[in-house]
């Protein structure tokens, strides 16, 4: 998709989110902060993506259409297991099931809409990229 | 009673005794009189039988001797038997007279009425011829007889009077063992008889094969007293009986939380019951007959109403009517029932405190009307949270985008010829800055909202510890302190506070964080309420235990609520703060939290002007999710 010149570094977070509102915004302020983005629209379109091997972290949502979050993180975990993971979502009874916690989810991995500030995000997102650069 | 027996008992005696003693004597007296007359009479008249038989004897012994003296005219023969016939007894004088005129006298005269005189003529028969020579006079004295007689007065008055007064002593003796004496125990007896001793049986010192009259009087009030025991002990019974049914009802009557008091068909209290005695710190003896409205003027009935109720026999409803005691508002229920029977005409008034139940309709009416909110929130907030979402997120990156600091800013504003300084300047002038700051507000308000209406629903999976309450109250006045200082003008540390806790109290189990929140959003209440009040602003915390749970009473001083608003202060969306300043979810998300999340109970009371006093409730037993009564 877009942002192809950030494909190619390291350490590449991915947001997917099916409203572009919150996932352009978020790209926007993350690149802001120096941190290389590329943005899904649907669980589909993120597996398919090229530069699918450099990404570190995922924002993910958990309602999409069609495939929903918590299947891509399974999928992607699948393929990647050194990936980690954010979830971001509006549902407000949301909870983690034991699968995700396997993958290594804890209660601080998930963000509900809206966080008031996204320096949450950088925060977050730069602790687990050391985690996976170490 | 005591006054006979003192009579009795200082006569000793008895009056009978001495009545009887007294007419026993004038009796022996007049008898004594009679007896002595009587016997004095016939030895009268016996001594003169003897008198007249003892001159017929001189008539028979002396006359022919005296005759024959005569005839030979011997004087001193005459005068020798003259002699002789003087000196028989009760004679007075002799004489004998002859036809030639002699007289021969002896012994004295005397006057004729006190003498019994016999003349016997003096025959002397000389050859066939009788001649009367003389008459011989003989006197008997009366007198001598009667001075007799005088003389054995006394000897009869002695002997008659002796032995009447024997008689007397035998008669009254015999009536005191036969009568007086027991007549005497009976008197003692009866003067001595009290309810106590009706059980003693009147027991005389007498045996006696054939009961007498005393026997039956004393078995006639044997009977009798032992009737009067049997009445008395059936009064008795009855009368506890009465007794005890009386008091059964008056329990009865006392122990309903009710106030009952019956008034007559003039309105005058008839009975009062324990319940008004408390309410209205009246006893019932100084409330019974006066008129109601005199004693108790704070009715929430009036007087004309209860009269109209009994004249018009149609029983007087009012429910859940707002009664003001002091500065406390109380509910009750007001009923008037006439009184049915028409003997005695009026009504009882009955006056139930609902303040309990009112509380908890209005408790169970805004549980529900969160809950539903809950769910209406629940079902919404992902609509709502992802528009949120990108409102915030987009202006906050619009704002870091318009900062000069930012160095991709400045390569940007660069490109495009630009200062982005002056930029900036440029927004700070217009406002823009503040523009994109309040939408971010407006947004984070929008976000708490939808947070707090999600906190309004049941949760079952409460994770539940032990809190020191006092410790976590203390924190989050530390934390309000913060708080208040950053977002207003007003100092928290001049507001005093003052700690009442009740040193070892148990730990309560809760939610730490929904607690705190509790506290938070009560003291931060307080703070903005005192804030408004030009005195010394003072919070008053108070724990303490009430056995099954501790309670927490946050007090300020500020103006306190009207009764109207202190009845809507933990309804959703309700608040007296500006628009902006609150969600007007606070108090509610509070008393949700307390009452449905930890099974308390959340109260508020307010003296306008005074000040507000939250009290929360929590229970030392977890599990119990709804608060008793609103799930009845």
């Amino acid at each position: 998709m877009n942002g192809c010149t950030t494909c190619r570094s390291r350490g590449l977070v991915l947001l997917l989110d099916d409203e572009q509102n919150i996932r352009d915004s978020l790209a926007e302020y993350l690149s802001d902060c120096g941190i290389a983005t590329v943005r899904a629209e649907s669980a589909e379109d993120a597996l398919a993506l090229d530069c699918l091997d450099d990404i570190a972290v995922a924002v993910v949502d958990i309602r999409l259409g069609g495939m929903d979050g918590l299947e891509f993180i399974k999928a992607l975990h699948a393929r990647q297991p050194a990936v980690r993971y954010i979830i971001h979502t509006g549902s407000t009874d949301f909870q983690l099931d034991a699968d995700l916690r396997a993958i290594g989810l804890s209660e601080r991995d998930v963000l509900f809409k809206p966080v008031l500030d996204m320096a949450l995000f950088t925060q977050a997102i730069r602790q687990k990229l050391t985690e996976a650069g170490s | 009673m005591t006054v006979f027996s003192q009579s009795l008992s200082k006569h000793g005696g008895g009056r009978l005794g001495r009545k009887l003693l007294v007419r026993i004597l004038l009796g022996i007296v007049f008898f004594t009189a009679l007896g002595t007359m009587a016997q004095l009479t016939i030895d009268y008249s016996k001594d003169l039988r003897l008198l007249e038989s003892q001159l017929e004897q001189i008539h028979s012994s002396r006359v022919s001797s005296l005759t024959s003296s005569l005839w030979h005219l011997d004087e001193a023969q005459v005068e020798s038997q003259l002699e002789g016939i003087l000196d028989l007894r009760d004679i007075r004088y002799a004489r004998v007279v002859t036809p030639d005129g002699l007289d021969f006298f002896r012994g004295e005269e005397a006057d004729e009425k006190t003498l019994i005189i016999r003349k016997f003529p003096l025959h002397y028969t000389a050859f066939d011829r009788t001649e009367e020579i003389g008459t011989l006079i003989v006197a008997g004295d009366k007198n001598a007889v009667q001075g007799r007689l005088k003389d054995k007065i006394l000897v009869i008055v002695v002997t008659q009077g002796v032995q009447f007064l024997l008689v007397g002593v035998l008669i009254v003796s015999i009536v005191y063992m036969l009568v007086t004496r027991h007549l005497r125990r009976m008197a003692l007896y009866t003067a001595e008889l009290n309810i106590d001793r009706l059980q003693e049986p009147l027991v005389l010192d007498k045996t006696s094969s054939t009961p007498d009259e005393i026997d039956i009087v004393v078995n006639a009030f044997n009977a009798m007293r032992e009737n009067l025991l049997k009445d008395i002990r059936q009064r008795e019974e009855a009368e506890t009986k009465l007794k005890a049914a009386e008091g059964y009802i008056r329990n009865i009557l006392d122990s309903m939380p009710s106030i009952l008091i019956s008034v007559d068909a003039q309105g005058r209290v008839t009975q009062w019951n324990q319940q008004a005695v408390r309410k209205t710190g009246l006893r019932s003896e100084d409330a019974v007959g006066r008129f109601f409205d005199e004693v108790f003027p704070q009715s929430p009935v009036g007087m004309a109403q209860i009269i109209e109720a009994v004249t018009g026999n149609t029983p007087l409803k009012a429910l859940k009517v707002p009664h003001k005691i002091g500065d406390l508002v109380e509910h009750v229920d007001v009923t008037v029932y006439p009184l049915e029977t028409n003997s005695a005409p009026g009504a009882v008034v009955r006056i139930d405190n609902v303040s309990e139940r009112v509380r908890l309709e209005e408790m169970m009416i805004q549980s529900e009307k969160m809950v539903s909110i809950g769910g209406l929130a629940a079902g919404m907030a992902h609509e709502i949270n992802n528009p949120l979402a990108g409102i915030l997120q987009n202006a906050q990156v619009i704002r870091n985008r318009v900062s000069p600091d930012l160095p991709a800013n400045k390569a940007v504003a660069e490109e495009v010829g630009i200062d982005m300084e002056r930029l900036h300047a440029y927004f700070e002038r217009r406002g823009c800055l503040r523009m994109m700051d309040s939408i971010m507000e407006s947004g984070h308000r929008a976000a708490r909202i939808v947070e707090n209406m999600l906190s309004f629903s049941r949760k079952s999976n409460v994770q539940m510890a032990k809190v020191d309450i006092c410790a976590l109250l203390d924190r989050t006045v530390e934390l309000a302190a913060n708080d208040y200082d950053l977002k207003k003008q007003y100092d928290f540390r001049k507001i005093r506070i003052v700690r009442e806790y009740e040193p070892d109290l148990p730990f309560v189990p809760c939610e730490e964080s929904k607690i705190q929140q509790v506290f938070f959003n009560l003291i931060r209440n307080g703070a903005q309420a005192m804030a408004s009040k030009q005195a010394e602003a003072c919070f008053v915390l108070r724990v303490r235990s009430l056995g099954e749970s501790v309670r927490i009473e946050i007090e300020d001083n500020g103006p306190g609520l009207p009764e109207d608003l202190r009845k809507r202060v933990f309804e959703p969306f309700f608040t007296t703060k500006k628009v902006g300043e609150g969600t007007g979810l606070g108090l509610s998300v509070s008393y949700f939290i307390v009452v449905e999340n930890h099974g308390g109970q959340m109260e508020v009371e307010s003296v306008p002007d005074e000040g507000t006093t939250f009290i929360v409730t929590l229970p030392l037993t977890p599990g119990v999710q709804s608060v008793e009564g609103v799930l009845q």
